[in-house]
């Protein structure tokens, strides 16, 4: 059997309306620091910031007319690499030889790998695994060796923590308004936001907190240090991924609160670097970012002879991140970013096929491949020529 | 699809019909090597006949509910056989087949009051090798298949062993030799392994690869002066010199001679291990035995840990087993494979092959049998219970 076609594809779902009696989640409003916060002329909401970038999808098309699908971010940049370069590069081959496909990807981009190329190879790996599972008539965590748990259990990535817990959530995961310029102003909001979301959800419930690389290790270690006796779980991607030396110090001061991080390391390469540094007690790959799940199974395996766990980005909400947490025994928990609305069913924007999580914990599909089941009218192919100029809108609009 | 049982067996392996007579008895019925215990004149230098050099293969039938099995090899016999059948059977015995990574977890967390290595790695090896085909006679691909192979065309092998002149007509361009010298033997061991390495080098040319294959009966200064000697003949690598303990040793000599590679691991067990010689840099070349170190899954995860650090990973005895042979196609960061040529000159190699379903080098390449699981093809009367001998 061999790739009759690798295409870059948009998927069309129909928008999904919150209907009556629900209110606005927190996605849509929750002041979020970022590395861009330091120019006050960009909103803070989530999708309004720069570079947001649409997903996108890649169909990768066997002989016998058998596909897989898969996804990534930065869709408008890794778009063309992914139909113009890594396309005819693996068409003809054996789609069952991943790793060969793997070798050839990222060899190619050595020179630029990380970001859009990465991201590029994560959907084009994604769609090998979910048409590899289909041609076996597999679900894909079987193939990787799982199941390794009965469930996954999840944590909700939020601020509406009434809500999540309402709903069956007992692990949370807050966001963080702060930008470490803000200094001692903003240190006391970030305080009384840690606070007073500590008084929700309970003593012992888990808490955790994302500030999504918005300080340096100066303002990251005052933090540490503030939220002392507010005892979170762990404490997430404070600085920016390139800063190996920082996360080091914090992790040897920080004893009192675990250091997790990684959706914005690219590859095993700056993984190895992390785990070897003994930098980070719990690393957080991003599937459709750091290179697929060919990549993410390499990190893993690294990090878990080095006694790392792996709990990767917004794994619970999607079908490779279920699979992966159901097969993996070093992973213990998976992410359920909360994408929809109060009082809204919390699997509104679920994909077809994938699971939802139900009283916290969610099981993946059994079906073949990553068991999507996307309706075929869905599928489109990428219209390179008419790609949307940003328009970004100011705090406030 | 659920395991029905794990038992440690005993498998007829074939001998040929009419056996081609050889021209002369192979090295390894005659050349001198040392081994760590070689240190007490006592003791054979002889690999047969060393302490411990009698127990005897051991093998595992995994069988599922439908009656499909899979078989793996490992070795070191009785107690590994009791191991199997005593710790891991009953541990693993009616849970699903195919979640390797579930099964090999269980394994080693239960292990790790007995120690991961040696005994407990070696039925470890037998019983992952076991898994590995039966998933795959269950799935219908091959091994290399399941692993995201083939990633090249055929293996190119080298050839282990002292009768160069046959390893060179069956056609093979790379050799790895042994070693006579206990480091015990002082500067007279050093002299006599200088001249072991000049003969070889003058019989196989200034352009191949040459390797040499202490198996850990140096120790630290011996290797360094030993090393120095050796300069001059440009070996490809260094195998193996020291016990798997010295990690630190081993890096010291990576250091100290950076003009040939360091390799080793058929005696280190298990991906830990393997990440303690990465992560210190210690050696060139990572080696893990199937059916001592754990079986495919941990020399798979062995092979994912040196490729992001960029070292390669080529099993011992990688070329000459079907286990070795998947591997072999299946990783990117492996450019050869072991061959260990030890039937006598002259002796065609299908008639040493001793699982059936196994291919031979040609010209010194070799490509896996695409077969199901690893394509041996053993019946089920080859496999009786192990008790029952």
């Amino acid at each position: 059997m061999k790739i009759k076609s690798v295409r870059c594809v948009q998927i069309n779902a129909p928008v999904v309306q919150p209907g009556p009696n629900t209110r606005p989640g927190w996605n849509t409003h929750a002041i979020r620091s970022r590395p861009i916060s330091r120019f006050t002329e960009y909103s803070r909401v989530d999708g309004n910031q720069p570079a947001t970038l649409p997903k996108a999808w890649v169909q990768i098309t066997a002989e016998d007319g058998t596909y897989g699908l898969g996804s990534c971010a930065l869709g408008t940049a890794a778009a063309s690499l992914i139909d113009y370069y890594i396309s005819p590069m693996i068409e003809g081959r054996d789609p069952l030889a991943i790793e060969l496909l793997n070798d050839l990807m990222w060899r190619s981009h050595e020179g630029f790998q990380g970001g859009i190329a990465s991201a590029a190879q994560s959907a084009v790996d994604l769609a090998l695994w979910d048409l590899k599972g289909k041609l076996l008539e597999r679900p894909v965590y079987e193939m990787i060796g799982g199941p390794s748990h009965e469930t996954i259990e999840l944590y909700a990535t939020g601020d509406d923590l009434e809500w999540m817990r309402e709903i069956g959530f007992t692990r949370f995961k807050i966001s963080n308004p702060f930008f470490y310029e803000e200094g001692s102003e903003g240190l006391a909001k970030l305080e009384e936001h840690v606070a007073r979301s500590r008084e929700i959800v309970g003593d012992d419930a888990e808490l955790m907190l994302n500030p999504v690389m918005s300080f340096n290790a100066d303002m990251a270690l005052r933090v540490a240090e503030r939220l002392r006796p507010y005892n979170l779980r762990w404490f997430e991607e404070p600085l920016p991924a390139w800063d190996l030396e920082g996360h080091k110090e914090l992790k040897r001061a920080m004893t009192w609160t675990a250091l997790a991080t990684g959706e914005h390391h690219f590859g095993r390469k700056a993984f190895l670097q992390l785990v070897a540094a003994r930098a980070v007690d719990i690393i957080q790959p991003d599937i459709e970012w750091t290179g697929g799940f060919t990549e993410t199974l390499k990190i893993y395996t690294y990090a878990e002879a080095a006694g790392v766990e792996t709990i990767t980005h917004i794994g619970g909400n999607t079908a490779w991140g279920q699979h992966f947490a159901y097969a993996m025994p070093e992973t213990s928990l998976a992410e359920w970013f909360m994408d929809t609305d109060i009082g809204q069913p919390v699997g509104d924007k679920q994909m077809p096929g994938v699971p939802t999580m139900k009283d916290g914990r969610v099981v993946p599909s059994d079906a073949p491949g990553f068991g999507l089941e996307i309706p075929e009218e869905w599928i489109v192919p990428w219209d390179h020529a008419n790609q949307k100029r940003a328009v970004y809108t100011a705090p406030g609009e | 699809m659920k395991i029905k049982s794990i038992r440690a067996v005993r498998v007829k392996t074939p001998t040929p019909k009419n056996p081609t007579e050889g021209r002369r008895p192979t090295w390894n019925k005659t050349a001198k090597r040392a081994m760590p215990v070689n240190m007490y004149p006592e003791f054979s230098s002889l690999p047969g006949e060393m302490p411990g050099g009698g127990l005897g293969p051991v093998w595992v039938k995994v069988t599922a509910e439908d009656g499909s099995w899979g078989l793996g090899q490992c070795a070191f016999g009785e107690p590994v056989a009791a191991f199997v059948n005593t710790v891991i059977a009953p541990i693993l015995e009616g849970r699903d087949c195919l979640a390797i990574e579930h099964l090999n977890d269980l394994i080693l967390r239960v292990s790790q009051r007995y120690g991961t290595s040696g005994t407990a790695s070696t039925a470890m090896g037998g019983v992952d090798l076991a898994l590995w085909d039966l998933k795959g006679k269950i799935y219908n691909i091959p091994v290399y298949s399941l692993l995201g192979g083939p990633v090249r065309d055929s293996i190119t092998c080298y050839a282990t062993g002292d009768d160069l002149d046959w390893a060179q007509e069956l056609g093979f361009t790379k050799f790895k030799i042994t070693n006579p010298s206990h480091y015990s033997e002082g500067d007279a061991g050093i002299r006599a392994v200088v001249e072991h390495v000049a003969q070889a080098r003058e019989r196989v040319g200034a352009d191949r690869d040459l390797m040499i294959n202490p198996v850990m009966s140096y120790n630290v200064e011996f290797a360094l002066r030993l090393l120095e000697q050796l300069r001059p003949y440009n070996l490809r690598w260094f195998e193996e010199p020291l016990v798997p303990t010295d990690t630190e040793g081993l890096a010291h000599l990576r250091r100290s001679a950076p003009w040939v590679a360091i390799a080793t691991g058929e005696d280190h067990h298990g991906r830990h291990a393997f990440l303690d010689l990465v992560e210190k840099r210690a050696v060139d070349i990572l080696q893990p035995d199937f059916s001592w170190g754990g079986g495919m899954t941990e020399a798979w995860k062995t092979h994912i840990i040196g490729e992001a650090a960029g070292i390669a990973t080529i099993p011992h005895g990688g070329a000459m087993t079907p286990f070795g042979q998947h591997f072999a196609m299946a990783a990117t960061e492996s450019p050869m494979a072991e061959y260990w040529l030890g039937t006598d000159p002259g002796v065609p190699l299908e008639e040493g092959v001793r699982i059936p379903g196994t291919p031979v080098p040609v010209n010194g390449q070799v490509v896996a049998s695409s077969a199901h699981g690893f394509g041996m093809e053993f019946e089920p009367g080859d496999i009786s219970d192990w008790e029952t001998n």
